[in-house]
């Protein structure tokens, strides 16, 4: 017979857990927070409270906060993808950065576009993002007809991407004039338009949710999803089963280049208003973090995605008004919490006196 | 009685799943017994073995060495205590020489060297103590199943163990090494050791041991005197109900049966080296056709080979008629072929993923199961639902993973799933190595089941049991080659085809042509 107890819910169990370990993860690194304060700082109590509320005092910052996360979660999401197929690939941070090359293309041009602002950003988003899948084919390519080494390939392909994107910018989409590389000013119909006042929260947010409820469709309701995830569970299963690797690895690539290709385009035409980035932007390591914070799962991306955005945006706050304050104490705490939460141990021999606990109980 | 060498009181351990292993176990060893500890897999044996052997630490309860409370740190200050395992996989370094690998891990030094004179000298004096007929100087590679289990033996003795722990040691052996183990075992036991003895095989565990604790759902169920108790009675208490000893009354003619399986001239070989020559069966419909032989000749190799996970060189492969040699795994699939894989936890299962999303995997595309894009969750979940109830898997829901399942429950998934697509052709290899008698007699029955509803079936098992038990008729494996075949069981004995196992023996070409069917 099939039994499903009806119990309720304990904290020993999985999802409750789970969140519990997050909150003592937290916890912990605010710990950490205070201590690196009282180091650098006079008024360390200040300050903490300050790094805490600052985001919450007025709709700017904290809009600031929101607009911080939506590169984060593309980086997160393209990430994922690989992640979940089992492929340790970090391609996401050229890709970031040749696809921003891509859109600007598109952008700077009136003659490219139609003078519709919806028209005009689709096609730059989605010009952005097929370029994006495009060159992430191939590692992907190599990856499933050579067996190479996905993490390696994609380290030197961000090189790669960083160099032709700069000298395309350079010869091509640069205007002189100004100090640094600049492209020329993006055409205003295909910027992202503001969509809550007296903030610089742009139309990409909503696309970004879109985005995530997608990425969430595809792995858990789909039959691709359900391929990549079987695959990147257990490659020798996932064959036995009849699964190809090789076309599953180019649409995965695909799909994440597209991703991190879009997300490229949505941060290029929300903040900016011309292409300007000199060096890699380090989007695309950080949704390697996304992925790992959020365990692998689109929405925890996204609640990742807010809890980093909310620390280096009040840190950045904070850091214009207190000169000893510096934007790079918050990686302390990021890595903390990283650790902390994808660490398997973290809480388990708690979780273990509590089952010991609860089956005397129940005997 | 001989004085308490190893006591343990209330035992518990629990798993950060909720999984309780073992509850409130007492068990008490004494000097110069043999000990068998059996129950069903995921009854909560090989945990407490763990316990013991300090590679996990009990949630609560005691455990006495010698009269003192003990608390191992791992499983080195075990080992130094005087406990030793040897483990159902062996641990042996393949290149490396009987002697060192005795010795490794506490050899004999000169200065800042490795003495290996001392080192040979020594394994072979102990060799000498304990009658191990073996030449230490040998390469592990180069030896035979049995003599490898020998050998992780002399590295228990060498370490001084007293109390010696053997899981599963007969599953890989043929009646005549199983022989020759319990030869030396008894050799042992006068010596003074105490020797634990874990297996599914209660023929043995009664010939062989003093005493008997049962284990069932975590808990002791009582130690006998091996003497007292009938086999009958030791499966009663192992799973709760009685067993059948013979499947012969279940199996029912089918007519008109097909040729299903018909495999010509297949040869493959790995790296330059011949692991299957020129292989020639056939199977029909509703028949169970067995491969018998000791691991390692070939049967791995010719099943990989079959069901495409590896690419072989020579030969052809028909599955009703079609050839299926170049298709790849899914079209095979597609064709009629399901795959019960030897090793679950490798090829048989995702364990990180739902028991559900497991029981999908080799036909999620069909039409009833998901549409051009998406899948159809309704559909999934009862039928998973279905089938984890028609093959008793014991679990609180399909969404559970499957690593909080025990041995058995997984391999139950696993055949569920490939009942599943109502195949013509089953291919089972290893279908019950290492669970429990209940999970693999229910097995036994599935298979009987798809036989007489028309299905061929290739078994492939190390236990020679299994394979008399279950099958039609019967290939012998022996390098890379069928060294005998049976077209009836009946009057074939386990020491006969121990012989052809061992390659003592050899049928004549027109004997064994009597594996394939006219075409």
């Amino acid at each position: 017979m099939l039994k499903i107890e009806n119990r309720k819910i304990r904290l020993t169990d999985d999802g409750p857990f789970e969140a519990l370990r997050i909150l003592a993860s937290i916890f912990i690194a605010l710990c950490a927070t205070f201590i690196v304060l009282c180091l650098v700082s006079q008024t360390p109590v200040d300050d903490f409270v300050a790094l805490l509320t600052l985001p919450l005092e007025n709709s700017f910052n904290f809009g600031y906060v929101l607009v911080k996360m939506v590169p984060l979660t593309f980086a997160g999401l393209a990430t994922l993808l690989y992640f979940r197929t089992g492929l340790f690939n970090l391609s996401t941070e050229g890709i970031f950065y040749i696809c921003g090359v891509a859109c600007t293309y598109f952008a700077v041009s009136e003659a490219r576009l139609t003078g519709n602002g919806f028209i005009d950003s689709a096609i730059c988003i989605i010009g952005s993002g097929l370029a994006g899948g495009i060159i992430a084919l191939l590692p992907g390519f190599l990856k499933a007809k050579f067996q190479a080494n996905e993490l390696v390939i994609s380290l030197m392909l961000n090189s790669i991407l960083f160099g032709i994107g700069f000298w395309i910018i350079k010869n091509f989409l640069a205007i002189s004039g100004v100090t640094g590389q600049s492209s020329a000013p993006f055409v205003e119909s295909a910027k992202l338009s503001i969509i809550i006042p007296k903030t610089q929260v742009h139309s990409g947010i909503i696309i970004m949710l879109f985005m995530v409820a997608l990425v969430y469709i595809l792995l858990f309701r789909t039959k691709l999803g359900y391929s990549i995830r079987m695959t990147g569970l257990n490659r020798n299963f996932a064959k036995y089963s009849g699964m190809s690797a090789f076309s599953l690895f180019l649409t995965v690539h695909f799909l994440a280049g597209f991703l991190g290709g879009m997300g490229s385009a949505v941060e290029l035409l929300g903040m900016y208003r011309s292409f300007t980035w000199s060096q890699l932007p380090g989007l695309g390591f950080t949704g390697a973090l996304m992925s790992m914070l959020g365990k692998d799962h689109p929405i925890g991306v996204m609640v990742g995605a807010f809890g980093i955005s909310y620390l280096r945006a009040s840190a950045q706050l904070l850091a214009n008004s207190s000169p000893v304050i510096d934007i790079k104490m918050v990686s302390v705490v990021e890595v903390i919490l990283t650790l902390l939460i994808s660490s398997q141990y973290f809480l388990r021999k708690w979780r273990e006196k509590q089952l010991l606990k609860e089956e005397q109980q129940h005997g | 009685m001989g004085e308490t060498i190893l006591k343990l009181e209330n035992i518990t351990k629990i798993y950060p799943n909720g999984t309780v292993a073992n509850k409130n176990i007492n068990i008490e060893l004494e000097k110069g017994e043999i000990h068998s500890i059996v129950g069903e897999n995921g009854a909560g044996k090989s945990t407490l073995m763990k316990i013991i052997f300090a590679i996990e630490q009990q949630t609560s309860g005691k455990i006495y060495y010698k009269g003192q409370e003990v608390h191992f740190q791992g499983s080195m200050d075990a080992i130094e205590n005087g406990i030793g395992m040897v483990h159902q996989h062996f641990m042996l370094i393949p290149s490396f020489t009987v002697a060192q690998n005795i010795v490794l891990g506490s050899e004999p030094r000169k200065a800042a060297f490795i003495d290996m004179k001392e080192a040979v000298r020594r394994t072979q004096e102990l060799a000498h103590k304990y009658h191990f007929d073996i030449d230490v100087t040998e390469k592990v590679e180069n030896l035979t199943v049995g003599a490898k289990q020998k050998v992780e033996i002399l590295k228990t003795l060498y370490r001084n163990a007293e109390v010696i722990i053997l899981d599963e040691p007969t599953a890989v052996l043929t009646p005549q090494e199983t022989e020759a183990l319990f030869a030396q075992l008894k050799t042992f036991k006068e010596i003074g050791h105490t020797i634990v003895f874990i297996s599914h095989k209660l023929g043995e565990v009664k010939q062989i041991s003093d005493r008997v604790t049962v284990i069932r759902n975590g808990e002791t169920k009582g130690t006998y005197a091996a003497a007292d108790v009938t086999i009958d009675k030791l499966t009663e208490l192992i799973i709760g109900s009685k067993l059948e000893s013979s499947y012969d009354g279940l199996k029912k003619p089918v007519e008109n049966p097909q040729l299903i399986l018909d495999v010509r001239g297949l040869s493959y070989s790995e790296s330059g080296v011949s692991k299957v020559k020129n292989m020639n069966f056939s199977i029909r419909g509703g028949e169970i056709l067995g491969i018998a032989g000791v691991q390692g000749n070939g049967q791995e190799q010719l099943i990989r080979a079959i069901t495409g996970m590896i690419h072989f060189q020579d030969g052809s492969v028909k599955l009703a008629g079609q050839p299926i040699e170049r298709l790849n795994i899914l079209k095979k699939r597609e064709a009629g072929m399901s795959y019960i894989p030897e090793d679950r936890m490798v090829d048989g299962c995702a364990a990180q993923a739902s028991i559900q999303d497991n029981l999908i995997s080799t036909y999620y595309r069909s039409r009833d199961y998901s549409g051009a894009v998406f899948l159809k969750a309704k559909a999934i979940q009862a039928k998973s639902a279905q089938l984890v109830e028609r093959f008793s898997v014991k679990t609180r829901s399909p969404k559970e993973k499957v690593s909080s399942l025990s041995g058995g429950n997984i391999q139950k998934v696993v055949v569920a799933r490939e009942w599943n697509t109502q195949p013509k052709l089953m291919i089972a290899e290893q279908p019950t190595r290492g669970i429990d008698v209940g999970s693999a007699n229910y097995i036994h029955h599935q298979l009987i089941d798809m036989r007489n509803n028309g299905a061929a079936i290739l078994l492939v098992s190390a236990d020679l049991n299994e394979v008399m038990m279950l099958s039609d008729r019967l290939i012998v494996m022996y390098e890379g080659e069928i060294a005998a075949y049976f077209d009836s069981l009946h009057g074939v004995t386990e020491s006969q085809l121990g012989l052809y196992m061992l390659g003592v023996e050899h049928q004549s070409e027109a004997e064994i042509k009597g594996a394939c069917y006219d075409a």
